[in-house]
């Protein structure tokens, strides 16, 4: 196991490389000058000259680069034209916003996909199974952005029940922060009413994020689990007079985890690029919302380092997967 | 305009304060310069008498009771609260609420009044400008304001050389005479000198000295944290997520029942987010309304709709005066006099007019004898015959920046109004820094783009010189005149307001006739403003954005 995560972790590394040296090519290939924009109306060439010296952009291309693959081999992702901050403090910032968000979220989606999945298939083409189907597929079905100005607009402007955005009330104060995790951080600071609006401000963004997945997990929980109850071990389980539930629970789930797992686990990679959208109207003080930001002003190093993330994360839910495969089936390992 | 008692009561009663200590000029260059801006003899005489009547209309308002929150909701987060390197206006909403200016803009008059000078003369040669500072004014920090504050923002300004640096380019020299008496020294004579500091936020000298970096100009500091003396001190910022700020209680102008404790920025890029929140109450004011949700939310009941006038040219369509066929005189003419300057009006719904120029004639120095713009298919079918081209033998390119759905309307109009004689125009978008990137190599670039052209302050000569000038940054029409160059420095260093005012003339006129853009519309600003928010005002000098939260005062709601 230990030289198969050093064999994977060399990968990686080869990967990142790869990605830094693509997107540096790619970004810089555009013809664009960040500095002009940076610089605002009114400003004269001096003043954007007096910028482009100040974020390197007036030095030989291959000088650029070889800095800044110095610089990442040293977590130094270099610094933000648009918020003029180092993009590691931006992304330190950031980031905890979105993983908070991509974590509950996505603990709640695999949990009602098991649960719709499951009933749908206990009880195939039943009321429930249809219900259930026509649900998590309109969800699926209705584009991202619009799903979560409609909730917005149902549940803020109509029904007053849930805020529009952000991750805590207009006059609420953010907790002291230990993890990033709002969630987390009111508890350890003890403040239930925080957690609270915190909770709150999470129903919308999730409700949004989880409907837009749901139906794959659905779909696939409930198409694995019908193909293995036709298998002969289900049967033969059945008839040494296990109970339904033990053959179920016990055998069947555990059979059906890979390929939900695999699937799933492509969905979360994903979700971190996506997320930009939720976060857009929300207001969610993500790395999404950071994203986007930093793509409206073409600004070089927090695109690069989100590209060099989102690859980061990529990998390592790969690896995650590749450990938890053998875990999970026995014959994997053997193999 | 609706709302205007409201608006200019507050400015008012502050002004009233301000103008009891004088605000005088002192020299004849010096209110030549400045009555360029507005007529400076008027204003200080008209500043004590003008104010009372307006100042008791709101005496039978409930003001709100302290402790009196306000939440302001803006597009973007600032990109800094650092007053030396802010050039938007998302920015401009915090650092005009803790910084403040030598001089100041009245914004519902347009006129220069006293802030952290009580007055200031210059000299002869109009290279000279003493400021006398106003006592007893304190920063956040409690440091002492004095001219060592001024001498050291204008220095750190010009080292740092972002943001408003360009205003202050042609200082040479800040002299602190005694603590409260600085001299500021120009390269050439420059009669705006005063209109520029109206953008320069005095920052604490004793506070860039103790916080020193890399570079000697606290910059690290300044990014997190302020020390201004203005209306209001920045109590916390996170990043990301709200921005507090909080009354300056000690602030030498003083405070009026109702006005604003504390605020709130937060920030919703999704404009439906921000309309929701303005509606439902927990927003007291929105940055950026579109149009049509300005006035359907400002019909509704609890707010009014408030139209500003601006001078803005928005949009402004560039024609490429380098590359073929655009770069033909009589063929511009055709596109200019063929563009349908009615639809913007339309599209505006009424709340705008036709431009006559670069400069709106009520803008200092704005031409008077220009009419304004209207479509005349004749006149266009017969410069097209003079220009020569066949209109079937050229497609032309039209490149918008993208995100900016005026923009992409011009787009449209011109290429509906030009298939009107023959001609095709094909229309692509893209992001602004890769245009500001294409248009380095003119030949090369679209023949059309736009954009609004807005003025920052009331400097005629920066509103002209940034779109005209031969090789400026926002030429996008890449128009090279050597005649009208010299005519714009020239204008800059003629102290006599008559004479500038005709020099100025003949330069608009001159790009006018050149047809270097078509000026497609003025729209006006429109807001929704909730009844209990009084004394709300935009600056239409300061891109029509930054709000002044000192106005503003909270009725009982």
């Amino acid at each position: 196991m230990a030289a198969f995560i050093v064999r994977r972790a060399l990968w990686a590394l080869l990967v990142i490389w790869a990605v830094s040296l693509i997107t540096f090519s790619l970004s810089h290939i555009v013809p664009a000058d960040p500095a002009a924009f940076a610089a605002g109306l009114g400003a004269t060439k001096s003043q954007i000259e007096s910028i482009r010296e100040e974020m390197g952009l007036n030095r030989p291309l291959v000088v650029q680069y070889v800095d800044y693959a110095s610089g990442i081999a040293r977590l130094d992702l270099g610094d933000s034209i648009r918020t003029r901050h180092s993009v590691m403090d931006d992304v330190r910032k950031f980031l905890p916003a979105t993983l908070e968000l991509i974590v509950v979220s996505f603990l709640i989606y695999l949990l009602l996909s098991c649960l719709f999945g499951l009933l749908a298939a206990l009880n195939p083409r039943s009321a429930i199974d249809l219900l259930v189907r026509i649900t998590v597929i309109s969800g699926s079905a209705i584009p991202v952005f619009w799903l979560a100005i409609v909730l917005q607009l149902v549940f803020y402007s109509q029904l007053g029940w849930l805020p529009i955005g952000g991750r805590i009330g207009v006059h609420d104060s953010p907790p002291p922060s230990v993890t990033g995790f709002y969630t987390i951080d009111s508890l350890l600071d003890g403040d239930l009413g925080l957690f609270k609006t915190v909770a709150v401000h999470l129903i919308l963004p999730v409700t949004t994020i989880v409907l837009s997945l749901l139906a794959v997990g659905t779909r696939l929980v409930r198409a694995t689990v019908l193909e293995e109850l036709q298998k002969p071990y289900v049967r033969v389980a059945a008839s040494k007079g296990l109970s339904e539930r033990r053959v179920l629970f016990v055998h069947v789930v555990r059979n059906t985890l890979n390929p939900i797992i695999t699937v799933t686990s492509i969905q979360l990679a994903y979700l971190f690029a996506w997320t930009i959208l939720v976060e857009a109207v929300f207001s969610w003080p993500g790395i999404g919302l950071y994203a986007y930001n930093s793509f409206q002003a073409v600004d070089y190093n927090p695109i690069m380092a989100l590209a060099i993330l989102l690859s980061v994360a990529f990998v390592l839910i790969n690896l995650v997967t590749d450990i938890l495969y053998p875990l999970i089936d026995p014959r994997i390992k053997r193999s | 305009m609706v709302n205007h008692d409201g608006i200019s009561d507050s400015f008012d009663r502050a002004l009233a304060r301000s103008a009891s200590r004088r605000f005088l000029l002192r020299s004849g260059m010096a209110l030549g310069g400045l009555a360029a801006a507005a007529p400076l003899a008027a204003r200080a005489s008209g500043v004590s008498s003008g104010l009372t009547p307006s100042a008791s209309t709101q005496d039978d308002v409930a003001w709100a009771e302290a402790p009196v929150q306000f939440v302001w909701v803006d597009t973007a987060e600032p990109t800094s609260i650092d007053p030396a390197l802010v050039q938007d206006t998302s920015s401009f909403s915090v650092t005009r609420n803790i910084y403040e200016p030598l001089v100041e803009i009245d914004p519902s008059k347009l006129e220069l009044i006293p802030a952290l000078a009580t007055e200031y003369s210059a000299s002869e040669d109009g290279k000279t400008y003493t400021f006398k500072l106003r006592e007893g004014v304190t920063f956040h920090s409690g440091n002492a304001f004095t001219g060592d504050d001024v001498k050291e923002t204008i220095t750190r300004l010009q080292a740092i050389n972002q943001g408003p640096a360009f205003l202050v380019a042609n200082v040479t020299d800040v002299t602190v005479v005694d603590p409260l008496t600085v001299t500021i020294t120009t390269k050439d004579p420059d009669p705006f000198l005063p209109a520029h500091l109206v953008k320069i936020g005095i920052v604490s000298a004793q506070t860039i000295a103790a916080n020193p970096d890399d570079d000697g100009n606290a910059r690290s500091w300044f990014a997190e944290n302020a020390d201004g003396t203005g209306p209001y001190k920045l109590d916390s910022y996170e990043r990301g997520t709200k921005i507090s700020l909080s009354k300056n209680e000690s602030w030498w102008r003083g405070w009026e029942p109702g006005s604003i404790d504390e605020v709130s920025f937060l920030w919703a890029t999704e404009t439906s987010t921000r309309v929701q929140m303005l509606e439902q109450g927990e927003a007291d004011l929105i940055g950026w309304t579109p149009p049509t949700e300005a006035q359907r939310v400002g019909s509704s009941d609890g707010f009014s709709l408030v139209p500003w006038s601006t001078f803005d040219t928005d949009p402004a369509i560039y024609i490429n005066t380098q590359k073929a066929p655009t770069d033909n005189l009589s063929f511009r003419k055709a596109l200019a006099a063929a563009f349908d300057y009615q639809a913007f009006v339309d599209y505006n719904q009424g709340y705008a007019t036709t431009p006559t120029g670069p400069v709106p004639p009520d803008f200092p120095n704005g031409a008077q004898d220009l009419t304004p713009f209207a479509q005349d298919l004749d006149a266009a079918q017969q410069h097209l015959t003079e220009s020569g081209i066949d209109p079937s033998s050229v497609e032309l390119d039209f490149v918008v920046p993208s995100g900016y759905a005026s923009f992409s309307f011009a787009a449209t109009v011109l290429q509906e109004s030009a298939s009107q004689l023959g001609i095709t125009i094909n229309i692509s978008e893209m992001p602004w820094a890769q245009m500001l990137e294409l248009y380095k190599n003119p030949p090369e670039a679209a023949n059309f783009t736009a954009f609004a052209q807005s003025p920052f302050g009331l400097d005629p000569i920066q509103f002209v010189s940034q779109f005209y000038v031969t090789g400026a940054v926002y030429n996008m029409a890449a128009y090279n005149n050597p005649d009208l160059d010299a005519k714009v420095a020239q204008a800059a260093i003629t102290i006599d307001e008559t004479e500038r005012a005709s020099i100025l003339a003949d330069v608009q006129h001159t790009v006018v006739n050149d047809a270097v853009n078509i000026w497609a519309c003025r729209p006006q600003t429109l807001d929704a403003v909730p009844n209990h928010v009084k004394g709300y005002v935009m600056d239409p000098t300061d891109y029509r954005w930054a709000t002044k939260f000192y106005l503003i005062r909270i009725a009982q709601h």
